[in-house]
């Protein structure tokens, strides 16, 4: 019996050292420039603390970001500075030895949504949602990744989507929509175009939405059908999401990335439209061309650069006096702090409704809504995500607002447990949905239509 | 791991109250689920959404498109999302004792 | 011949800059993935932004929701690179002007408060305390001696042996410690602006930053 046990803690002892080797072979292997750069950056002023929505939930050390961060940067200076290796006390040095796996993965996958507001906010300017993916490449090479976010990955990698839809359900469930479509607009003529070569735009899903939220696909298709737009939709590369930037597994992310990338370019689209999804646009925008080492012949835009083009080039038109109630919007972290698509909603939110409140702070300053960082499936981490979405949740209550336009299907998520939690009896929107709903369909439309593919025939 | 006392017993669910084990689910402890939703009295329209869920998801492993639970139960789609207001993964799923889905739910 | 004192500081003061220049070096050796986005915005705007508009007290909510705290980090800072500025004058500067002496023991005084409020600040906040270490104590009391020494020889009208001296220590233990922030924080500072500015989050002139195109 005692042996029994005796081996399960030596069995656990020999996996802490090869845990621990492995730590460090990685931490030679993984350094970089811009990560040798800030770990020797931060001088520990602590302003960064309250710029967190962890910490201002909860005002635990932990949650500083520099706290977070730093059991980083103890091992670079243990291993890579001259005092760090003679004096460690002295300069907060700490080997692998000291290093707990379980600590450090709860730090990063678990307390840290990295929505890099406190990179913004840094006093220095570290990016510190770089350094906390770097901590999680790490253990996702130890295989430390927690369950839900691993699996979420390991689905899209063997199915092509994250939740395994096959081609037949999804083309089932497009062919349903486009029915719904059609009756909407009615007009048999209202399409969702399948595998089109040579579409203008390729347009990509989160496929949370063909799977259990369809409303906003039929919302996105009504409105490339009034902006007579060449549009397409691949049945078998549709998954727009990439968890695998969330977990930190850079040869997982090529995968995924490459697949889409591949299959834009063999329909030979000019634009790949993402759908409203942070984490998806800033993967196929920014991270994508690096992790596949090549420029794109076509450019990555988030749907809500199209529509902004549609209004501003009258291709559709809108009728603001169908959205009376105040409207506010929530800026998700990897689409507007991190990917720079910052005006567009808001221009679009002035014409599609008409009392459109800011919330504050906004833009590249506005808090995250707790969910990010692939934190909705990591189930082990819900109690705390709910309660970091504080700042959220009261930055919402004071606008007034009872609909939130969230251009991002997993924040909408964490804001309609929000509106549970906090009380706030509101309605979260995709902007898609807001905008199809303002949508004026002219008959003229139709008959153009008609007229110039009568012309061109 | 956290756990749920019913009729005496411990049943194990993850932290967002999701079932661990599917074989543990009955009609009664789907009662005690929808009020921790939120949801006072699952009506039939409730039942049947649920039951469809849970037979699909014996037969085939996984939660059903939400396009097969609109045809075979004839509900509009807004009309489930009235039904279950955390929507149909986070909501019914989770009734009809399914573990947690996969993706961004 | 100068004086060993002097002589001494100078040595250091080649060894931190040639430390400060191989950790440079060493750095640039480092892999490094270029950016192959297409650019949003412009990196130099950014970079630009980093050293103008972000050390602006209202444009971190760092240093907006703590005021005190940047002012002080700014005196601080500026005192420091006077006290610099004096070393480096002592070599030519036979004798210290009256108005040097005013402004500069002011100048002096002013860093030595704030720096020294900073150190109280870090020993007596808590969540400050458990981001420290000895290194972090240490570096502060260092340079607020190195302030300390300044601010006696501007009032002596001398520099003294022991104005070097500390100046020696000054100069070793930058590189090793957390002072060699003085080059990192620059470089990151510009790390930081070129990948904003590139994504078009900051730019100069408000809000032009649709994509083209």
């Amino acid at each position: 019996m005692g042996g029994k046990e005796d081996r399960g803690e030596v069995a656990r002892f020999m996996e802490a050292l090869a845990n621990q080797r492995l730590t460090l072979e990685r931490l030679r292997k993984r350094i970089t420039r811009r990560l040798a750069i800030l770990v020797n950056s931060c001088v520990h002023c602590g302003l960064c603390s309250d710029s967190c929505h962890y910490y201002l939930a909860e005002n635990s050390n932990r949650f500083i970001p520099a706290f977070r961060t730093d059991r980083l940067s103890s091992l670079f200076r243990r291993y890579h500075t001259w005092l760090g290796r003679r004096i460690p006390f002295w300069v907060g040095a700490k080997g692998v030895e000291e290093l707990s796996i379980k600590e450090l993965t709860d730090a990063v996958f678990g307390e840290c949504s990295m929505c890099g507001r406190c990179a913004i906010n840094c006093s220095v300017g570290l990016d510190i949602g770089f350094l906390i993916r770097e901590a999680r490449k790490i253990l996702a090479e130890l295989d430390q990744v927690p369950g839900g976010l691993q699996s979420t990955v390991d689905k899209a990698v063997t199915t092509g989507n994250n939740m395994a839809i096959t081609e037949e359900e999804l083309i089932g469930t497009l062919q349903w929509l486009e029915e719904e479509l059609q009756q909407e607009v009615a007009d048999r003529r209202a399409k969702i175009p399948l595998n089109k070569v040579g579409a203008r735009v390729l347009y990509t899903l989160n496929p949370r939405e063909p799977k259990f939220f369809p409303l906003s696909i039929i919302a996105i298709a009504k409105i490339f059908y009034a902006a007579d737009e060449d549009w397409t939709i691949s049945s078998t590369n549709f998954d727009a999401t990439n968890y695998a930037y969330y977990s930190g597994d850079d040869q997982a992310a090529r995968t995924i990335a490459g697949r889409l990338v591949e299959e834009t370019e063999r329909l030979g689209a000019r634009i790949l439209a993402v759908t409203e999804c942070g984490h998806a646009y800033r993967s196929l925008r920014w991270e994508a061309p690096n992790w596949l080492g090549k420029r794109f012949d076509f450019q990555v835009k988030s749907i809500l650069e199209l529509i902004a083009d549609y209004i501003r080039q009258g291709r559709i038109r809108l009728d603001s006096s169908i959205h009376s109630a105040p409207v506010t919007l929530h800026d998700p972290c990897n689409l507007v702090r991190y990917g720079g698509v910052m005006e567009v909603q808001r221009y679009i939110l002035r014409k599609a409704v008409s009392n459109f409140v800011e919330m504050h702070p906004n833009r590249e300053r506005n808090y995250c809504c707790g969910g990010g960082g692939g934190l909705l499936s990591m189930s082990e981490y819900a109690e705390l995500r709910l309660k970091a979405g504080k700042a959220k949740a009261e930055q919402i209550r004071r606008t007034g607002a009872k609909v939130v336009a969230a251009p991002c299907h997993n924040c909408i998520d964490q804001l309609m447990e929000l509106n549970k939690k906090y009380k706030l009896g509101i309605e979260t929107k995709t902007i898609g949905e807001i905008v199809a709903d303002a949508l004026i369909l002219p008959s003229r439309r139709v008959n153009s239509a008609i007229e110039s593919a009568s012309k061109k025939g | 791991m956290p756990f749920m006392e019913f009729e005496g017993k411990k049943v194990e669910v993850n932290e967002e109250g999701f079932l661990l084990r599917p074989e543990d689910w009955s009609e009664e402890l789907a009662k005690m689920l929808a009020e921790a939703e939120g949801i006072d009295e699952l009506t039939e329209d409730h039942w049947k959404v649920i039951n469809y869920i849970r037979q699909y998801y014996l037969d085939h492993d996984i939660a059903p498109m939400v396009r097969l639970l609109c045809k075979e139960t004839g509900f509009p789609l807004r009309y489930i999302y009235q039904l279950f207001t955390s929507g149909p993964a986070r909501g019914a799923c989770k009734l009809a004792g399914l573990p947690k889905p996969d993706g961004c739910v | 011949m100068l004086p060993l004192s002097q002589a001494l500081s100078l040595g250091a003061l080649l060894f931190c800059i040639i430390a400060l220049l191989y950790m440079l070096l060493q750095v640039r050796h480092l892999p490094h993935q270029r950016d192959l986005a297409t650019p949003r915005g412009r990196w130099w705007e950014g970079i630009v932004y980093a050293f103008t508009k972000a050390l602006l007290p209202w444009s971190k909510e760092s240093s907006t929701r703590h005021l005190v705290s940047y002012l002080a980090g700014v005196v601080f800072h500026l005192s420091t690179f006077f006290a610099l500025f004096l070393f480096f004058l002592s070599f030519w500067l036979k004798s210290v002007p009256a108005s040097l002496k005013l402004w500069g023991s002011l100048g002096l005084w002013s860093g030595l408060l704030c720096g020294f409020g900073l150190l109280l600040k870090r020993i007596f906040t808590p969540h400050l305390r458990s981001l420290s270490y000895p290194d972090d104590y240490f570096s502060n009391a260092l340079v607020e001696a190195f302030l300390l020494v300044s601010w006696i020889s501007l009032r002596e009208g001398e520099f003294p042996p022991y104005f070097y001296f500390i100046a020696v220590i000054f100069f070793l233990y930058l590189p090793l410690g957390k002072l060699r922030h003085a080059l990192f924080c620059l470089y990151a500072r510009a790390v930081w602006g070129s990948f904003f500015g590139r994504r078009g989050v900051l730019s100069l002139w408000g809000a032009k930053r649709t994509e083209g195109r």
